[in-house]
């Protein structure tokens, strides 16, 4: 139960600066629909909604999602000449770190 | 249609405690994916699928050859924000590189047929140095995020946990090349080395609490005297009652706010001392009271187990939703700032 809470989780971001932060925007506004999702399959783990309404909602909710993203996948690439990464900070549990690079 | 209600309940791999009229499930043992021997030669592991995308993909090696490509490169991050989650709209089936989680090893591993996707591709790593992406094959199209999907995602993380320390990536994380990976590896090692060191050894697990709020408002009736009194003129009184409801309402709110938190308070406080770290997220719908997920050292499982169990039987009156182990998905937070060179 509650695996899909994993999708509102994540262990790596990328920041991206000014001029591309409105293309990774666009791509996070689907969080509300997300919880959504977790809520209906919460709610079917009670036994609050029947199998066929959850397939009903997820469909539902993914159609949206769909409709927020785009109908593309969006691929990360590293490997261009006007991207760089120029920086990396990593959290682990309360604990703060900063390689500084 | 799919079948998901089979798969999610295999999801929870430890038996949940339950409390308080929920019926307990037992931890089925997930399915073990249709294996796809025969399909496994269609995408070669280690290789960069070829002749594609190359107009989309100026690596600086490629560039100096191909000055065309790279031109093409430059206009479209010219034209749009999305030079960095690329959309592929042009280059129809293309493949990219779904990544399932960062790992130390040196050597190439192969974890079988169990990748993301209605055709389970071979799930192998990409290595730079001692740190290496478990990766599959994945087109670049749309991934919805299906039970299906996302179990696809977490039963390659349980088969990898079981021998490596994980660095979980979040769900549908698709990176355009294999060069993309390991410029991610080479660019981040440092952290990542880092991050596998502290998680060594460390399981999550996840424990969400529930409970009947109509049942609680019952008990308040019955503790609190304000709330009882209130109650009683509802019910007894003829005339109108708009104001005395109205009193009743924010009582019974700030009573039950209370009630709850000091509830989440006793839950955290009985956990602290087996547990490495907790994260409490926000709760999913109006039955859930808590929702946090705890880091634990290998070595106290057993005890937080037996925590975790003596909590639910004192508090018998909530439900108990208590998975796991997971990798470390709440307790790392790797960001790459990305910045236009």
């Amino acid at each position: 139960m509650f695996i899909l809470d994993n999708l509102l989780v994540g262990s790596l971001q990328f920041v991206l600066d000014k001029v591309l932060a409105a293309a990774e925007a666009e791509s996070q506004d689907d969080t509300a629909l997300r919880e959504q999702l977790l809520e209906a399959q919460m709610r079917l783990e009670l036994g609050e909604i029947t199998e066929d309404e959850f397939v009903q909602i997820e469909r539902d909710v993914l159609e949206r999602i769909r409709e927020i993203k785009g109908n593309q996948q969006s691929a990360i690439t590293l490997m261009s000449d006007d991207v760089r990464v120029t920086g990396i900070e990593a959290t682990v549990a309360d604990e703060l770190f900063n390689p500084d690079r | 249609m799919r079948k998901p209600q089979a798969s999610v309940r295999t999801a929870v791999r430890r038996a949940p405690v339950i409390k308080g009229g929920v019926k307990a499930k037992t931890a089925a043992r997930r399915a073990k994916p249709a294996p796809a021997a025969a399909r496994s030669s269609k995408t070669k592991g280690n290789g960069v699928p070829a002749g594609r995308d190359k107009s989309k993909r100026p690596a600086s090696a490629r560039a100096s050859s191909r000055v065309a490509s790279r031109r093409t490169a430059v206009a479209s991050a010219a034209d749009s924000p999305a030079a960095v989650l690329e959309a592929e709209s042009q280059v129809a089936g293309s493949r990219g590189k779904y990544v399932y989680c960062v790992i130390e090893a040196s050597d190439q591993l192969r974890f079988g047929p169990i990748g993301i996707g209605a055709d389970p591709s071979d799930v192998y790593s990409v290595h730079f140095r001692n740190l290496a992406a478990v990766v599959s094959d994945a087109p670049l199209e749309v991934l919805d995020s299906t039970r299906e999907n996302v179990l696809a995602h977490e039963r390659v993380n349980e088969t990898v946990m079981r021998e490596h320390t994980v660095i979980p990536m979040s769900f549908g994380t698709i990176f355009k090349t294999r060069e993309d990976i390991v410029e991610l590896l080479r660019s981040a090692a440092e952290a990542f080395g880092d991050v596998l060191n502290k998680m060594q050894n460390k399981l999550e697990f996840g424990l969400k609490v529930l409970w009947d709020r109509d049942q609680a408002v019952r008990e308040l009736e019955n503790e609190d005297e304000d709330i009882g009194r209130l109650k009683k003129e509802i019910s007894s009184q003829k005339g109108p009652t708009y104001f005395a409801r109205m009193q009743y309402g924010r009582l019974v709110d700030a009573a039950l706010q209370a009630r709850s938190e000091r509830y989440v308070a006793e839950i955290l406080d009985e956990l602290r001392d087996v547990s490495v770290a907790s994260r409490v997220n926000k709760p999913i719908g109006d039955k859930m009271i808590m929702n946090a997920a705890f880091l634990i050292s290998r070595d106290r499982e057993t005890a937080f187990d037996a925590r975790v169990k003596s909590i639910a039987s004192r508090f018998d009156r909530l439900t108990f939703k208590y998975t796991g182990p997971w990798p470390p998905y709440n307790f790392v937070n790797i960001r790459l700032k990305l910045e236009r060179a």
